[in-house]
């Protein structure tokens, strides 16, 4: 079943939609799930929490062309939060991997840091900057920090040397980092 | 900022980026394919097309192909009215002896002439008779034996003169034996040295096409004077005939042809040592 009908079931409030996204990207979500709690069962505990989560967002947001996106942002987030809701001891190696690179990315001076910084401003300002960047590098960054795959995982898929996907993925930390602090993002 | 506030903005980016990098993966190398492809036609290519690209090596076509063999002769100056007996010294190339060399295991019926290089190696000691040079069944004359050294001879563009001995010996013996001839050219009545310019080549390339062997002879005479010896070097084109050939000899419109008896060309006198067919031989 394509996602355009998908998104009708759950408009019609059709207990089979669950159903149907389960089939269609139920083994997707959770693995995408359990690359960052690095935990099958967390993992299911998302995915379920997702199809919740989405029954509740549909309608009103209405994903017939980014069906998955939808999903897997939400699946995301949700197991995001569970490994910060752990102790640092039991958190997930990628999940901490990721942040200690991500953190690579923050400007480091101007701004004081009580500052709030609007989470949809700095989303649109990463957008603009993978705009700028090539096809081949978005899919990089997109699948090292928004998927969580490893880098030997994104040289598999992309038939790229790991050593490769590290530069690449170094050079768009620094040039990201440098970006934002052009734009006025600073702690 | 956060590094916590950062990751969760990177969730909240543009879903086409998700999307896209969720559906691309590793793009199938076609150029590989190709490549490789290429190579196999490639190799298919030579591996069909390489009987067509190496010449033949059939003895056949090698035997009747153009044979050009340097020899040296030489001549021994001796006094006056004694027999000048040819003694030959084989100086062909090295590659040019493997090229020519035939395949005794190989025989066939068609071919005119046999291997120079099995006729010079066949050449007797200089006192016994040429008539010994046996090919096919049938002996090789290469003078009468009362042959005169011809006059000063100029032949036109286009125009074979057989010597009178030579007529003679066709005439009496006509297909019983083959003919080791000698061939001057000429072009607009002057006498062309053998290998002065490349139209002879072309030209005994070509006589070898007609079937006949053609061998370039080097033939080195010492002339002692009394005071001191000089050495003059001739060439000489001969070619190894048969009757048929020789009557039916078609000359090239940019050459004249003198052709004559081998012995025809050197000083002699009748002394019976020399080493002619004699017609004495009964060739039947």
């Amino acid at each position: 079943m394509d996602d355009s009908k998908i998104v009708d079931l759950y408009f019609s409030r059709n207990e089979k939609a669950i159903a149907e996204t389960q089939r269609k990207y139920g083994s997707k979500l959770r693995a995408a799930a359990n690359r960052i709690v690095n935990d099958m069962q967390s993992a299911e505990e998302c995915e379920n929490d997702t199809y919740m989560r989405a029954w509740k967002l549909i309608p009103p947001n209405e994903p017939r062309t980014y069906l998955f996106s939808f999903l897997g942002k939400i699946t995301r987030h949700l197991a995001i939060d569970i490994c910060r809701k752990r102790n640092s001891e039991k958190r997930s190696a990628i999940f901490c991997e990721l942040t200690e690179e991500i953190s690579e990315c923050i400007p480091s001076e101007g701004m004081a840091a009580e500052e709030k910084i609007e989470s949809s401003e700095l989303a649109e300002a990463i957008n603009a900057f993978l705009e700028s960047r090539s096809s081949e590098q978005q899919n990089v960054f997109v699948r090292r920090y928004w998927f969580f795959d490893t880098v030997p995982q994104i040289g598999r898929r992309y038939g790229f040397s790991q050593s490769k996907v590290k530069m690449m993925l170094s050079r768009m930390r620094t040039e990201l980092r440098g970006y934002l602090e052009r734009k006025g993002f600073t702690v | 900022m956060k590094d916590y506030e950062l990751l969760d903005a990177i969730g909240g980016i543009d879903s086409k980026f998700v999307e896209k990098a969720e559906k691309q993966t590793a793009h199938f190398r076609w150029q590989y394919v190709a490549a490789a492809a290429a190579c196999l036609v490639l190799i298919a290519g030579v591996y069909f097309a390489y009987p067509k690209l190496t010449p033949k090596t059939d003895p056949i076509a090698e035997t009747e192909g153009v044979e050009t063999v340097e020899q040296t002769v030489i001549e021994e100056t001796v006094a006056e009215n004694t027999a000048i007996i040819p003694s030959v010294e084989q100086t062909e190339p090295e590659t040019e002896k493997t090229a020519i060399e035939p395949d005794p295991s190989v025989e066939n019926p068609d071919i005119g002439m046999p291997d120079i290089i099995d006729i010079i190696q066949e050449v007797p000691d200089s006192n016994g008779p040429l008539n010994q040079e046996i090919l096919n069944g049938k002996p090789m004359i290469s003078g009468l034996g009362n042959s005169k050294p011809n006059e000063d001879i100029t032949v036109d563009n286009g125009a074979v003169l057989l010597s009178a001995s030579l007529e003679d010996a066709m005439e009496y013996y006509e297909d019983d034996v083959y003919y080791r001839v000698m061939v001057e050219f000429f072009r607009y009545g002057t006498h062309i040295i053998p290998g002065q310019d490349f139209l002879t080549s072309l030209e005994t390339t070509r006589l070898g096409d007609e079937g006949y062997i053609v061998a370039l002879e080097t033939v080195t005479e010492e002339v002692d004077n009394g005071l001191h010896v000089t050495t003059n070097v001739k060439y000489y084109f001969t070619l190894h005939a048969t009757y048929d050939q020789l009557i039916h000899f078609k000359p090239a419109s940019d050459f004249g042809y003198f052709i004559s008896l081998y012995d025809e060309n050197f000083e002699h006198s009748n002394n019976s040592d020399i080493p002619t067919y004699n017609g004495g031989m009964d060739v039947g």
